[in-house]
């Protein structure tokens, strides 16, 4: 039997997670929405996840250090970021650092969807 | 998936570090030639006039300041089409300047010391190594200057290239291997993000060089196939020009919504009143 895609979704904005999750859910993956980046990487150090999507400028803890505590934890697991503030240096420094891919805000569920999927024929 | 453009002081230079980098990485290539014959079977008007817009410093007798914007501008919307295609080298002098902040194109420069230049030269032209340094420091002044007029910016400014390699520090094939390294790390590498900001700045280029016979000072910007256009009109004319704008634009190809935002001309409007 085929195993469930996990994915953590991360986001501070509520709207987003909300929009997104069911948008994932369709395609059959399993995902746990975060709002708040602290319970987002208690979780994360609980339970290896397949996929992670975060967004990039949160309070407290931003989305690259929790690219940095994903990549240095859990290899296998892909990280996409997202962000409404793109910029070619951050796009950059993101990607350097071992993101699977960049999305800036505003995006179409549909468009997250094909990044997930990309990630997930990568796992 | 990558994009490099190769500019230098020297073309032979930037033509001969194009060509081997692109053959290690199996990368297409294409350069200023390349660029001015599709630009003109594009928008149908003779290569030459590219060339001399790409050449020719702005002079009273040459090509109006107008002309030349309208020429660049299909110059602009021809380069960034040959981008979107990725894995691609373009070698030339205005490479770095016709597409900016797209995080998968590695801008390099590379320079050639003057004394190397003109040793060249005196061999190809059978002169002086005096009358060869003459003629480098002329097409530099030049070259500057042109790029001063026509893009604002002084040139090569660090700012604009990511990779800067000195043939007097460095042989040619250490730039090779610089370069190939440069482009194979990972924050240059091709995401959903820079690809759809590329299409976003082909879509805007080539509306901008389909409008910019109407006012050579047209912006246009594009997310996501929404185009905006924003222009300036004297008066009366403001009308007639949203029209033309939009009559044009939503037949392009990519369009699929569009904003025009088309101000009074003031000073033109009191121009016309003065005469």
């Amino acid at each position: 039997m085929e195993r469930i895609v996990e994915i953590l979704l991360l986001d501070d904005e509520p709207i987003v997670g909300k929009r997104l999750k069911p948008a994932l859910e369709k395609l059959g993956y399993k995902v746990e929405i975060f709002e708040d980046p602290v319970a987002a990487l208690q979780r994360i150090d609980e339970k290896e996840f397949d996929i992670i999507v975060t967004d990039i400028c949160m309070q407290q803890i931003d989305g690259i250090q929790i690219l940095d505590h994903v990549v240095s934890k859990f290899p296998r697991t892909k990280v996409i970021m997202i962000t409404g503030y793109a910029m070619i240096e951050v796009a950059r420094k993101a990607m350097e650092k071992g993101a699977f891919d960049f999305i800036a805000k505003p995006f179409k569920p549909d468009d997250l969807r094909a990044v997930v999927t990309k990630a997930v024929e990568a796992l | 998936m990558s994009i490099i453009t190769v500019s230098s002081n020297s073309r032979k230079i930037s033509e001969e570090i194009g060509k081997r980098s692109a053959a290690i990485l199996e990368y297409q290539i294409f350069g200023q030639e390349t660029l001015v014959t599709e630009t003109s079977t594009s928008y149908g008007t003779p290569g030459e006039d590219f060339s001399r817009t790409l050449s020719d410093s702005p002079s009273l007798r040459g090509i109006s300041s107008k002309k030349r914007k309208e020429l660049l501008a299909c110059l602009q919307a021809q380069f960034a089409r040959f981008l979107l295609a990725d894995n691609i080298v373009y070698t030339g002098p205005i490479g770095h300047l016709f597409i900016q902040g797209i995080s998968h194109v590695l801008k390099v420069y590379v320079a050639e010391s003057i004394e190397d230049q003109a040793s060249r030269l005196m061999d190809e032209e059978q002169i002086s190594l005096n009358k060869a340094m003459k003629i480098i420091k002329h097409r530099e002044k030049d070259h500057s200057k042109w790029i001063k007029e026509t893009f604002g910016v002084d040139d090569p400014a660090p700012s604009s290239f990511d990779l800067k390699i000195e043939l007097d520090k460095v042989d040619i094939e250490k730039a090779y291997q610089l370069i190939v390294e440069t482009v194979g790390e990972k924050r240059f590498k091709a995401m959903t993000y820079s690809r759809n900001q590329m299409a976003d700045h082909e879509l805007a280029y080539r509306v901008r060089a389909l409008l910019v016979d109407l006012n050579p000072d047209i912006r246009v910007l594009s997310q996501g196939g929404e185009v905006t256009v924003y222009s300036k009109s004297p008066g009366r004319a403001r009308e007639r020009s949203l029209k033309v704008i939009r009559e044009r634009v939503e037949t392009i190809d990519g369009v699929v919504k569009l904003k025009v935002n088309v101000r009074e001309d003031l000073f033109r409007r009191m121009e016309k009143g003065k005469r």
